[in-house]
C-alpha cells in the first residue's frame, strides 16, 4: 500500500476557491445577500418613513426624469409615500414570507417524504395520498377562503402558504429516500445498531440535502411571487405594510401615467427570485456529495 | 467441536412474490467456532446472501424468517432486544460494494468513531485513537489524516479496507463478509483476503465469508458449506471438500475452476449445464438433479443426509470420490 505523503489543502479553502469560481453563485449570493441586508438595516437605509403620506407630493417621479429631485430618488406613490423607503421595506416583508414559508413547508414536507420513502408499505400509500389530496387543492382559493375566515395578514399568509406549499418538499424527498434506502451504507448503519431514528437524520438526510437546498430555493422564489399575487388580489398584506406584491397592485390604476410605481416594484421582484434561483443552483453544484 | 459461537437450526426464508411463496433458504443449520472461518459457497439465488442477511436482522420486508434456534455465545438472536445488543457490537458485517456502503456525506473518521461511541461509549478522542489503531491495523498509512477523507477520496481496495476497520471498532467475535472482494480487482483481492486471514490469526476472529468462488475459498476456508437452491448440499472442512467432494454439484463446482497447468490453453472452461430450478413452491426430492449427470429415478424421492465424521452430503450417489 502506498502511503499518501502529502496533505491536501484545507477542505474549506478548496471549497472557498470553488465557489469564487463559480459566477453564477457568486452573482445569486451577492443579490440575494444585499437584498438581505437591506431588509435588516432598513430603518437605517430608507430616505424617509414609509407610512408617511404628503397629498401634496403626490406621483413625483423618479430623478431620472425632468420633474424628479434628490427628495425622492424613485419618486413618490399616489399617496405621496417615499417609493424608495417602501420600496426598501417591501424587501422585509417580502423575503419574511419567503423564508418562513419554506421553513413551514420544508419541515413538514421533508418529514413527510423520509417517513414514506424510507418506510415505504402503508406509510407510502397513505402519504402519497395526502400529496395527491394536496394537490387537488388550488392555493389561491384556499388562500382565499382562509383570509375570508381570518382576515388578511402577513402571519396568516405564511401560515397558509407553509401548510399548502410542501408537496414538492415531500415528493423529492420521497424518491430520493427511497434510492438511498436501497444503498448498503443504510444496511451497513443497521447492522451496526443505529436505530431508525438515526438513520434517517444522519445516513439519509445529508445525503438529500443537495436536493433539498435546491427545493427550497426554487419555493423561496415561489412563495415570494405568490405572495406578490395574493397581495395583487387583496388578500395577501395589508395596507399599509409595504409588500412588493402589494405595492404592484395599488400601483396599476396608475401604470398608464406613472410607468414606474409598476416598474419599480416589478422589477425588485424579478430581480430577487432570479438571484436566488442562481443562487440555489450554484449552491446545488458546491455541495453534492461527490461520488466517483 | 467445542461449544459454537454462532449456531442456526433449521432457518427457513420465505419471500411473499407475486406468483407464491419464494421459499430462499429452505431449512439449513449450521455452526461457527470461535476463530473459524466458515465459507457458504453457491451460485446467484441459492440463499446464502440472505443467510447472512437474517444472521444480521437485515432482511428486506417481503421476507419472513423462522428457525428453531439462533443463538450466538449461548444468547438466543431471535430475540430483537438481543440481537440489538449484539449487532454491530460482537457481530459485525461487510458489504459486497465497498463504493456504496460507506456514507458520502461524512468523514471516515466520523463514519468509525460514530459506532464506536454508540456501543463502547468513552471520550472522542480515545474513539478516534482507536480508529486510527484499527485502519492501521488493515494497513492504511498515515492512518490520522485519512480519518478526515470522504469515501470518494479512497480507492475501492481502500474503502473496503476502512469498512473492514469499522467492523472491527467494536472488537467483534464474528464477522461476516457478504463477498467483501467481488467488486474488486483480482490483485486487491488477494490483499483483502490476506488481510482478512491475519486479522482473524491476530484477533481470534470467527468470519463468515459469503462467496460464489470457490478459488477464494481454497485460500481462507477451515469449513465450508455449499448450498444450491437455499438448501446446504455438503458441508465439511476444507480439506474433505477439495480432496474428496461427495456431491456431484460440489465436484462440478471445483472443475470449474481454472489451474495453473492443469487446465489447458484453449480448452473451454467448466459449465454445469441448465439453470437453477424456481425456488418457489416445494421442491420434491434432490433440487440439483436436472442438472445432474449421475440423477436416476430415486433423485425424486427425500435424499439423505450421509456422513462421514464432520463430512456430510445430501445426495444418494457415489458418495467421497
Amino acid at each position: 500500500m502506498i502511503a499518501m505523503t502529502t496533505n491536501p489543502p484545507s477542505r474549506t479553502a478548496k471549497t472557498l476557491r470553488k465557489m469564487l469560481h463559480h459566477p453564477s453563485l457568486v452573482v445569486g449570493v451577492a443579490i440575494v445577500a444585499a437584498m438581505i441586508l437591506v431588509a435588516i438595516f432598513a430603518p437605517l437605509l430608507a430616505p424617509h418613513d414609509p407610512y408617511v403620506q404628503d397629498i401634496s407630493r403626490r406621483a413625483v417621479p423618479p430623478v431620472w426624469y425632468e420633474k424628479g429631485t434628490w427628495e425622492n430618488i424613485l419618486g413618490t406613490d399616489q399617496l405621496g409615500r417615499d417609493y424608495l423607503s417602501r420600496l426598501i421595506y417591501g424587501a422585509r416583508v417580502s423575503l419574511l414570507i419567503g423564508f418562513s414559508v419554506v421553513l413551514i413547508s420544508g419541515i413538514i414536507g421533508t418529514t413527510l417524504g423520509l417517513l414514506a420513502g424510507y418506510f415505504g408499505g402503508r406509510v407510502d400509500t397513505l402519504v402519497t395520498f395526502i400529496v395527491t389530496v394536496r394537490l387537488a387543492m388550488p392555493v389561491i382559493l384556499v388562500a382565499l377562503a382562509v383570509v375570508a375566515l381570518f382576515g388578511g395578514s402577513m402571519w396568516v399568509v405564511i401560515t397558509v402558504l407553509g401548510l399548502l406549499k410542501w408537496d414538492r418538499f415531500a415528493v423529492v424527498v420521497r424518491s430520493t429516500t427511497q434510492q438511498i434506502r436501497a444503498l448498503d451504507y443504510i444496511a451497513s448503519a443497521r447492522s451496526a445498531g443505529a436505530s431508525t431514528f438515526w438513520i434517517l437524520l444522519r445516513e439519509v438526510l445529508p445525503n438529500i440535502a443537495p436536493q433539498l437546498i435546491v427545493i427550497a430555493t426554487i419555493e423561496v422564489a415561489s412563495a415570494i411571487l405568490m405572495e406578490a399575487a395574493l397581495s395583487f388580489l387583496g388578500l395577501g398584506v395589508q395596507p399599509p405594510l409595504p409588500s412588493w406584491g402589494l405595492m404592484i397592485s395599488e400601483a396599476k390604476s396608475y401604470m398608464f401615467f406613472s410607468f414606474w410605481l409598476i416598474a419599480i416594484p416589478g422589477t425588485a421582484l424579478a430581480t430577487l427570485v432570479f438571484a436566488i434561483n442562481l443562487a440555489g443552483d450554484g449552491l446545488r453544484d458546491m455541495i453534492t456529495p461527490e461520488r466517483s | 467441536m467445542n461449544k459454537p459461537l454462532l449456531s442456526v437450526r433449521d432457518l427457513r426464508i420465505d419471500l411473499n412474490t407475486r406468483l407464491g411463496v419464494l421459499h430462499a433458504v429452505r431449512g439449513i443449520s449450521f455452526d461457527v467456532a470461535a476463530g473459524e472461518t466458515l465459507c457458504i459457497v453457491g451460485e446467484s439465488g441459492c440463499g446464502k446472501s440472505m443467510t447472512s442477511l437474517a444472521l444480521m436482522d437485515l432482511l428486506p420486508r417481503v421476507a419472513s424468517r423462522s428457525a428453531q434456534g439462533i443463538t450466538f455465545d449461548g444468547q438466543d438472536l431471535t430475540r430483537r432486544r438481543i440481537a440489538g445488543k449484539l449487532r454491530g457490537r460482537r457481530m459485525a458485517m461487510i458489504f459486497q460494494e465497498p463504493m456504496t456502503a460507506l456514507n458520502p456525506a461524512f468523514t471516515i473518521g466520523d463514519q468509525m468513531v460514530e459506532a464506536y461511541l454508540y456501543h463502547v461509549g468513552g471520550t472522542r478522542a480515545k474513539a478516534v485513537d482507536r480508529a486510527v489503531q484499527m485502519l492501521e491495523k488493515v494497513g492504511i498509512g498515515s492512518a490520522r489524516s485519512r480519518l478526515g477523507q470522504y469515501p470518494h477520496q479512497l480507492s475501492g481496495g481502500l474503502r473496503q479496507r476502512v469498512m473492514i476497520a469499522m467492523a472491527l471498532m467494536t472488537d467483534p467475535e464474528l464477522l461476516i463478509a457478504d463477498e467483501p472482494t467481488t467488486a474488486l480487482d483480482v490483485t486487491i483481492q488477494a490483499q483483502i483476503l490476506r488481510l482478512l486471514k491475519d486479522l482473524q490469526q491476530e484477533l481470534g476472529l470467527a468470519i463468515i465469508l459469503i462467496t460464489h468462488d470457490l478459488g477464494l475459498v481454497s485460500r481462507i476456508a477451515d469449513r465450508i458449506v455449499v448450498m444450491y437452491a437455499g438448501a446446504i448440499v455438503e458441508e465439511g472442512t476444507a480439506a474433505e471438500i477439495f480432496d474428496r467432494p461427495a456431491h456431484p454439484y460440489t465436484r462440478a463446482l471445483i472443475d470449474c475452476i481454472p489451474q495453473p497447468g492443469k487446465t489447458e490453453r484453449g480448452a473451454p472452461l467448466g459449465t454445469i449445464p441448465g439453470v437453477v430450478p424456481s425456488l418457489i413452491g416445494r421442491q420434491d426430492g434432490c433440487a440439483f438433479r436436472d442438472r445432474c449427470a449421475l440423477a436416476g429415478p430415486r433423485c425424486a424421492n427425500d435424499i439423505p443426509t450421509q456422513a462421514a465424521g464432520s463430512h456430510r452430503w445430501v445426495c444418494i450417489h457415489g458418495g467421497r470420490a
